[in-house]
């Protein structure tokens, strides 16, 4: 396994987090709709909107699964908020970086993943909106781009004045 | 070649879900599909096809009489498209009664729910490919 590493301007995209003032909020509908949404549109068992703190992954929304973190170094959105572009693990189980990542041999024994960065006006990716299944799947053209316009709707509610920050 | 660009594929989406209309707009325009026009209600894209012409429909029939009856009138020429506009229709429910009135109004495509993104854009696609020149 390949650990999430921690990026080179770690500290302004920390601090671009904790001033969204969301991390440990309660659940709301104007995220758990876009991730229930997303869940129906991709038939999809496990959908997050993962917030990637110091070393934790926390889940400001989710789907299909009840815990509501998971370590930052094994968690598959570090790596999707080092790049630019979503991040598509078709088979984690064929994937070096993954293949023996604790949540693929364990609970949720993850298998599918694609995480599509949440970038702030400020550049900095705060977490990432993610599906995952227990299974192996294809993602296409087309799955991507839905996936980048859903993920920008979470970005728009995070930007929102009146949001949780306010 | 007349050396004009070529006006963009207008497509008028007229989905009440708020969440799978901008979905769908989001995504055909970010593929550069469609320049799309959205509407909440049948009775906005009536409306609005009372002044504007477009290339394509793609119409939610839960609001069940109004919707034929839009339908119905793009037909007869009663509104500013084209009486062969291209159409899919969303449907919660399609009995073979419907099935038919929907063949007679010849709408190209009907999606059935769940209602997905995807069948949307590969729909709003399949309309591209079937231009008809504006009334």
């Amino acid at each position: 396994m390949i650990p999430a590493p921690v990026l080179p301007d770690d500290e302004l995209r920390l601090d671009a987090l904790r001033q969204l003032l969301i991390l440990d909020t309660p659940a709301e509908e104007r995220f758990d709709r876009i991730v229930q949404f997303a869940a129906e549109e991709f038939d999809m068992p496990i959908v997050l909107v993962s917030l990637v703190d110091r070393d934790r992954q926390w889940f400001k929304s989710r789907v299909g699964l009840q815990a509501c973190e998971t370590a930052r170094d094994i968690s598959f959105c570090g790596h999707a908020i080092a790049q630019p572009d979503i991040l598509v693990v078709e088979d984690a189980a064929d994937d070096l970086r993954f293949t023996d990542n604790p949540l693929v041999t364990a609970a949720p024994f993850i298998r599918f993943y694609a995480g599509a960065p949440l970038l702030l006006a400020s550049g900095h990716a705060v977490g990432t909106l993610c599906l995952i299944d227990t299974v192996p799947r294809a993602f296409d053209a087309l799955d991507r781009s839905i996936l980048g316009c859903l993920r920008q709707l979470v970005v728009d509610e995070l930007d929102r004045p009146g949001g949780a920050r306010r | 070649m007349t050396g004009t660009a070529a006006a963009p594929f207008s497509l008028l989406l007229a989905v009440p879900q708020s969440l799978l209309r901008r979905t769908v707009a989001d995504v055909a325009r970010s593929l550069q599909l469609a320049d799309v026009h959205e509407v909440a209600s049948v009775a906005a894209a009536e409306r609005l096809m009372e002044t504007e012409s477009f290339d394509a429909l793609l119409l939610d029939l839960d609001a069940g009489a109004a919707a034929l009856d839009l339908l119905v009138r793009v037909r007869e020429r009663r509104t500013r498209c084209a009486p062969t506009l291209p159409i899919a229709v969303l449907a919660a429910v399609c009995t073979a009664e419907h099935i038919a009135r929907l063949k007679q109004l010849e709408v190209r495509r009907v999606l059935l729910t769940p209602f997905k993104v995807k069948d949307m854009v590969t729909s709003i696609t399949a309309l591209r490919a079937e231009p008809v020149g504006h009334a």
